[in-house]
């Protein structure tokens, strides 16, 4: 599908942290993740690498740190939202 | 059985299924609302006897040139109805909206110029609209879905407690519905039933019926072949008075559990 998953890397793993990404914006200090559906987040991070085929994007990250845009979504409870999280 | 979504080959008749069953569903007290997310044809509410197309909810995030924008300001428009938690049908403003006779229409998007790209988008709202839509206790949605099984890969059948794959007597419509019924299976769908359409004779319907069962798909029922239903597509016009508006009746009696009304 054109919209992405996007990976995290660390320590060698890839974890997923977003689906339907539709926009990836460079913002200070970081990438703007903006899914079709409204969610973003911002990750300290760069792309490591971009997969068109399979719809996949894979950064590699030092923090991230969220914001909702003005939309309400639920509080994610695995950390994912705690900038210490990756 | 409240959000069903209707598959099958290109010119099987899902839309001619669809109709019927929202008619039927409509006559045993439902209030049925259609989703339109066929981005390529553009009739059905010609098939549901409703007077205009309701506008896209694509249009609700400005549409694919414009949606970006919308994420990217924070506006007032982004905080669109379709991003609440649970969307009721009446959520939508009314140009969204068409209604007649307790059955309602909306459609997700249609692909309207060349070179405008794919239908990605609107696989990701169809499949996120049909996840939040709240329905009453009274409802039932039917999706009527784009040809194929490019939807399954966008992962749209993972906001439907059902498919009904609808099989017309052919070589590769028997191996889509065992595709169909195969993807159900991945995504553990409460239900996936095929429903025999454009059966010529009973002798046909028997084959069909021993070849899907042999294929490990239940059969939900049979529309016969009826002149009644050529005519009205030929015409495009809803259905009257046609054998296949009895034939469906089998099919409501399974989705209703045995029974005879939505109530």
């Amino acid at each position: 599908m054109c919209l992405a998953t996007v990976y995290v890397e660390k320590d060698g793993q890839q974890e997923e942290v977003m689906r339907d990404v539709a926009w990836i914006r460079p913002q200070s200090g970081g990438l703007q993740l903006i899914s079709f559906m409204g969610e973003s987040r911002l990750f300290q991070a760069e792309v490591k690498s971009i997969d068109l085929v399979n719809g996949s994007i894979v950064l590699a990250s030092m923090t991230t740190n969220s914001s909702q845009n003005g939309i309400q979504l639920e509080e994610e409870s695995d950390g994912r939202n705690d900038p210490s999280y990756i | 059985m409240k959000k069903i979504a209707i598959c099958g080959k290109g010119g099987s008749g899902k839309s001619t299924v669809v109709a019927l069953l929202a008619g039927g569903l409509r006559d045993r007290g439902c209030r049925v609302l259609v989703v339109d997310s066929d981005e390529s044809n553009p009739g059905i509410y010609r098939m549901l006897g409703l007077e205009k197309r309701p506008e896209p909810l694509l249009e609700l995030v400005g549409g694919k040139k414009k949606v970006s924008q919308t994420f990217s300001e924070s506006s007032e428009s982004s905080k669109s109805v379709l991003m609440q938690e649970k969307i009721r049908t009446s959520d939508l403003p009314s140009q969204y909206v068409v209604e007649k006779d307790r059955i309602r229409l909306v459609c997700i998007g249609k692909i309207l110029q060349s070179l405008e790209g794919c239908a990605c988008p609107m696989g990701v709202l169809n499949r996120e609209f049909l996840k939040r839509l709240s329905l009453g206790e009274d409802e039932v949605a039917l999706v009527d879905m784009e040809a194929g099984i490019e939807h399954f890969g966008r992962g749209v059948e993972t906001s439907v407690d059902s498919v009904l794959a609808v099989t017309e007597p052919s070589f590769d419509s028997l191996e889509l519905a065992e595709k169909i019924n195969s993807l159900a299976t991945e995504v553990e769908m409460k239900s996936a039933w095929a429903i025999l359409n454009k059966v010529a004779s009973e002798e046909i319907a028997l084959r069909l019926r021993e070849e899907l069962e042999g294929r490990g798909i239940p059969v939900i029922g049979s529309i016969g072949y009826d002149p009644e239903v050529f005519q009205a597509g030929l015409e495009g016009r809803p259905i009257h008075n046609s054998e296949a508006e009895r034939d469906i009746e089998e099919v409501l009696n399974q989705l209703l559990r045995g029974g005879r009304s939505c109530a």
